[in-house]
């Protein structure tokens, strides 16, 4: 396993080589915290945070994107064209997020162009965390500070220094290009980088993440959505800083027969999600739509592809507007008394 | 727990005893620092949930046309419930606003008055430490401890940190209520009104454009913003419908604008400035300028200000002869 | 962006004719016409899927495939005028080109029937694709792969009756029974009144080595399946074909779930005992 240092003072150098003839996405300082964002100046990268305000998903499932542009009936045979990018400083909840999305933009068989030329064209290197962020849950849903899921290189941060782990092919081939920065890791900084990790571990707090997918289905019917229905507003808050959320509308857009098919962020927690055009709605009530995004993340997910899609990162927590607290809800259903 | 919370808390259950109400809907701490929650009180027993303090930043007022509309699939006689809530001065305008349009019918409320001295922004707070998050905030008098999560601890003024609309706002204390459990104690500022507004209008126009636009790009179109408000309660947003097609879905400038404008027009003589807009926003983009100048305008034109009491007229939803018609240009 | 690759790309068809339906001429059934050979072969289906039709500008409708792969050359297609690309389509002439995006979903488990009784029940302009399944079935070469097979139609009146011309030649085959019903007749209707529900257990076809596939309203699938329990049909034997709002069709948007289940891919047939296994939210 290749494992190489870079002393901190060189990480300006490194940017900018990482950046040279590809795009470099890393964090920056937002109004609010930092945000992932295109540079071309290195010097304003910030790894600071714990994380972003906003998960990196949009780099390779972006806000909106155009599917085809398109002239009467004749639509753009223009193949989508991405450019080589570098995304730097992912967290690993957030890496893990990404094999999550794999998995949906892949499944049976059905592939999304979009999605994966993205992903394939995107080489993602993870920051393991020190410390755990406002509401980090990583562990309690079979992530890690130091996961090595979704990411090509795994970086630790040692204070004056930063170990970097190749973990596919394609990180090593990222190493080996910088290795004129970089000197072969030392056992001891090996050492110290395991111990970040799980002294960051064991900074977490757990939280009880409901497993049993008989009582989670039986929760269907509980009381407790109720009120929980009532308190959410049904903005879009948690779907869109959220790292696993994926579902998207599709709307046309078209002026004196010419225009675009675009596809954009959606969330169940919106009303007219699934409003039919006949006027009937499988879920009327604020209630019934929070459900759906509690066990779609938690039960169907685990029913369709083994795992929760939630990789405990907080965001929904932190920035929710009504103050709903995922974690609280989890411990709820979770609870071995029958969910109420 | 401050006087008035425990004040809160006692009137509460005594309103459940008394059977005055049905429904409560106040605020409860949430999991974060500095948040709270809406809950939603239906014994005497719930009313220790309740809490009072600068956090409560919340405008319940926006989750009270809900619990009036006739449940989905029920039929026969339907009786709207009696419902409380906790009141400040900004929350009460709203409540003002929605009795006179109609979304909330005034002999079902029962509205505790609290005085309030400011809310805390919390992005505010949690911004004296840079980036990193927050792991915890005190109270102290007049000023706000807060710890990052990595330890880091400062100390700020309160003042410093509270929301916008609470540095400048006029009316602290409810203008509507059944109870006022207290007013406030704080003077209404000495500093001119709309002082944010002014800055931006003292900018040139392509000064205010960079502004514009480096605060609107953020946008991602999540609607927090809107589902905050306690003015937005249409069940077809113009941003949702599809015939007409009024502006698409993307965060491209003209769509984000078209949106946010849109919206600022549909508040004008509205808005109250409770600032829940501004603390939706997950982007923290200054929402309340669009609705400020639309407001100040608005004031200016007509010389009142939205939804202070049920018996005065609202400046766009009444007429007067007298009416300044200045701005209107001939055809 | 190529439509064999990129499963967003629909494929352009020509329509190639418009029959209005229905007195109420909201009802239209468009014949399309494949534009590339190529595409024609690869939209290789089954009765039972379904396709997004596209009209670039407005957006897409996922609608049943209403033809059978049997009736080569083209695709049957009738939608119902409910709102913008419907609105769209319903004013689109002969020659115009549209798209296709599909096929999607899974088919009625033909398989299954071969050897059986085939009852299918449908009401209103849910009809589609039991039509697609009935012509499928009596198609040469096919017919003698089914045992008896049962068509009990209905609609509101007679004017809003589907496939009129097909209704007429299935009711004067004799190894097909067809029992067409309406709710209530006009002055000229010669035919069977009553509702659907009511006809079935009239009717009463037996549910020995038999399996029943229903599609119809919420209303009538409400008074249907009692019936149908009464007769004696299994829950696994009982077939149904759902409709929920849907965007991509391929299970990737999140829109169309009941459950853990895509009604975009994992139905819109689903049996009765699969449906049972799911939350009661749709």
């Amino acid at each position: 396993m290749l494992e190489v240092t870079l002393d901190k003072s060189k990480l300006q150098e490194l940017l900018k080589l990482l950046g040279t003839d590809r795009r470099l996405v890393a964090p920056v300082v937002d109004k609010l915290g930092t945000v992932f964002s295109e540079i071309t100046d290195p010097s304003l990268v910030c790894l600071e945070a714990v994380n972003t305000n906003l998960s990196p998903k949009e780099t390779v499932f972006p806000q909106w994107e155009t599917l085809y542009t398109f002239e009467g009936n004749q639509i753009d045979k223009a193949e989508l064209q991405i450019e080589e990018t570098v995304l730097f400083g992912v967290r690993p909840c957030d890496a893990r997020a990404f094999e999550l999305l794999d998995r949906v933009f892949t499944w049976d068989g059905v592939n999304d162009p979009y999605y994966l030329k993205r992903r394939e064209k995107t080489l993602v290197v993870a920051l393991a965390c020190n410390a755990p962020g406002e509401a980090c849950f990583c562990t309690s849903v079979g992530g890690s500070p130091a996961s090595e899921s979704g990411a090509d290189v795994l970086g630790f941060d040692l204070g004056d220094c930063l170990l970097l782990r190749a973990l596919t092919d394609r990180g090593k081939t990222l190493l080996n290009s910088v290795s004129s920065l970089t000197t072969a890791a030392t056992e001891e900084e090996k050492k110290a980088a395991q111990n970040a990790a799980s002294e960051a571990e064991k900074l977490l707090k757990p939280v009880a993440v409901p497993e049993d997918l008989a009582a989670l289905k039986e929760s269907f019917d509980a009381e407790m959505w109720k009120e929980l229905g009532l308190k959410c507003l049904g903005c879009g808050v948690c779907a869109y800083a959220c790292p696993t959320c994926h579902c998207f509308d599709i709307t046309d857009e078209a002026r004196k027969g010419a225009g675009r098919r675009v596809r954009s962020w959606d969330t169940c927690a919106f009303s007219l999600f699934t409003l039919h055009g006949s006027g009937h709605n499988p879920r009327t009530t604020q209630d019934e739509r929070y459900r759906q995004r509690v066990l779609h993340k938690f039960l169907y997910c685990r029913e369709n592809f083994g795992e929760a899609f939630c990789v405990g990162c907080g965001r929904c927590v932190a920035s929710c507007p009504a103050g709903l607290d995922l974690r609280a809800v989890l411990e709820r259903l979770a609870s071995t008394a029958k969910v109420t | 727990m401050s006087q008035v919370e425990e004040a809160l808390k006692k009137e509460v259950a005594k309103l459940f005893e008394e059977e005055t109400i049905d429904l409560f809907v106040g605020h409860e701490p949430a999991g974060v620092p500095l948040k709270t929650s809406a809950c939603f009180l239906s014994s005497a027993d719930e009313a220790k949930r309740l809490v009072w303090n600068a956090s409560c930043a919340t405008n319940l007022a926006a989750y009270l046309p809900q619990l009036f509309k006739r449940p989905g699939g029920v039929k026969g006689e339907w009786i709207a419930p009696r419902v409380g809530v906790v009141a400040k001065g900004c929350d009460s305008r709203s409540i003002v606003g929605l009795i006179k349009e109609k979304q909330i019918p005034r002999d079902r409320l029962f509205v505790i008055g609290v005085g309030c001295e400011g809310m805390i922004d919390r992005h505010k707070a949690a911004g004296a430490l840079g980036t990193m998050g927050l792991a915890e905030a005190k109270i102290d008098g007049s000023s706000l401890q807060v710890i990052g999560t990595d330890g880091t601890q400062k100390r700020v003024e309160l003042a410093e940190v509270l929301a916008d609309s609470c540095r400048e706002c006029q009316h602290r204390s409810a203008v509507l209520f059944d109870v006022a459990l207290s007013e406030t104690s704080v003077q209404a500022p000495e500093t001119s009104r709309y002082a944010d507004v002014a800055e931006f209008e003292s900018k040139s126009l392509d000064e205010r454009w960079e502004f514009l636009v480096s605060e609107f790009s953020r946008c991602i179109r999540c609607y927090a913003c809107r589902e905050a408000c306690p003015n937005c309660y249409c069940q077809e947003c113009f941003a949702d419908e599809t015939a007409p097609k009024w502006l698409g879905v993307t965060t491209d400038l003209p769509d984000v604008f078209v949106f946010h404008l849109g919206r600022a027009l549909h508040q004008a003589g509205r808005c109250v400035d409770c600032g829940a807009c501004v603390a939706a926003c997950p982007q923290g983009i200054d929402l309340r300028l669009l609705n400020q100048k639309i407001n100040k305008d608005v004031e200016e034109l007509f010389g009142v200000q939205s939804s202070l009491s049920l018996e005065e007229a609202e400046a766009l939803l009444s007429f007067r002869m007298e009416d300044d018609q200045s701005f209107m240009t001939e055809p | 962006m190529d439509p064999i690759t990129n499963p967003y790309v629909p494929y352009p068809v020509r329509i190639d004719e418009v029959t209005i339906e229905n007195d109420e001429r909201d009802l239209k059934t468009f014949k399309l016409v494949f534009l590339d050979p190529e595409h024609e072969k690869a939209f290789a289906y089954t009765p039972g899927q379904f396709a997004e039709l596209s009209v670039l500008g407005k957006g897409e409708s996922p609608i049943g495939i209403a033809s059978s792969p049997t009736e080569e050359g083209y695709l049957l297609f009738t939608v119902k005028k409910t709102g913008v690309v419907t609105g769209e389509l319903h004013s689109l002439a002969e020659g115009e080109v549209i798209g296709v995006r599909g096929p999607l979903g899974k088919p009625y488990p033909i398989d299954r029937m071969k050897g059986k009784n085939v009852v299918l029940v449908g009401g209103g302009f849910a009809f589609t694709t039991l039509r697609a399944l009935t012509q499928y079935m009596i198609a040469d070469g096919n017919r003698s792969e089914f045992g008896e097979i049962t068509v009990i139609y209905g609609a509101r009146s007679p004017g809003e009756l589907l496939y009129k011309e097909e209704l007429k030649a299935w009711e004067a085959r004799d190894d097909l029974k067809t029992i067409i019903t309406v709710d209530k007749g006009d002055g000229a209707w010669k035919g069977r009144e009553g509702f659907v529900p009511t006809v079935l257990e009239e009717v009463a076809p037996s549910s020995k080595d038999a399996l029943m596939a229903v599609c119809g309203p919420p209303i009538m699938i409400k008074f249907t399946l009692p019936v149908v329990e009464k007769l004696g049909f299994a829950p696994s034997d009982t077939i149904l074909s759902l409709e929920m709002r849907m965007k991509c069709g391929i299970g990737k948007c999140g829109r169309c779930n009941i459950g853990s289940k895509y009604v975009c891919k994992d139905g819109p047939v689903f049996t009765l005992e699969e449906l049972n296994a799911l939350p009661a939210e749709f």
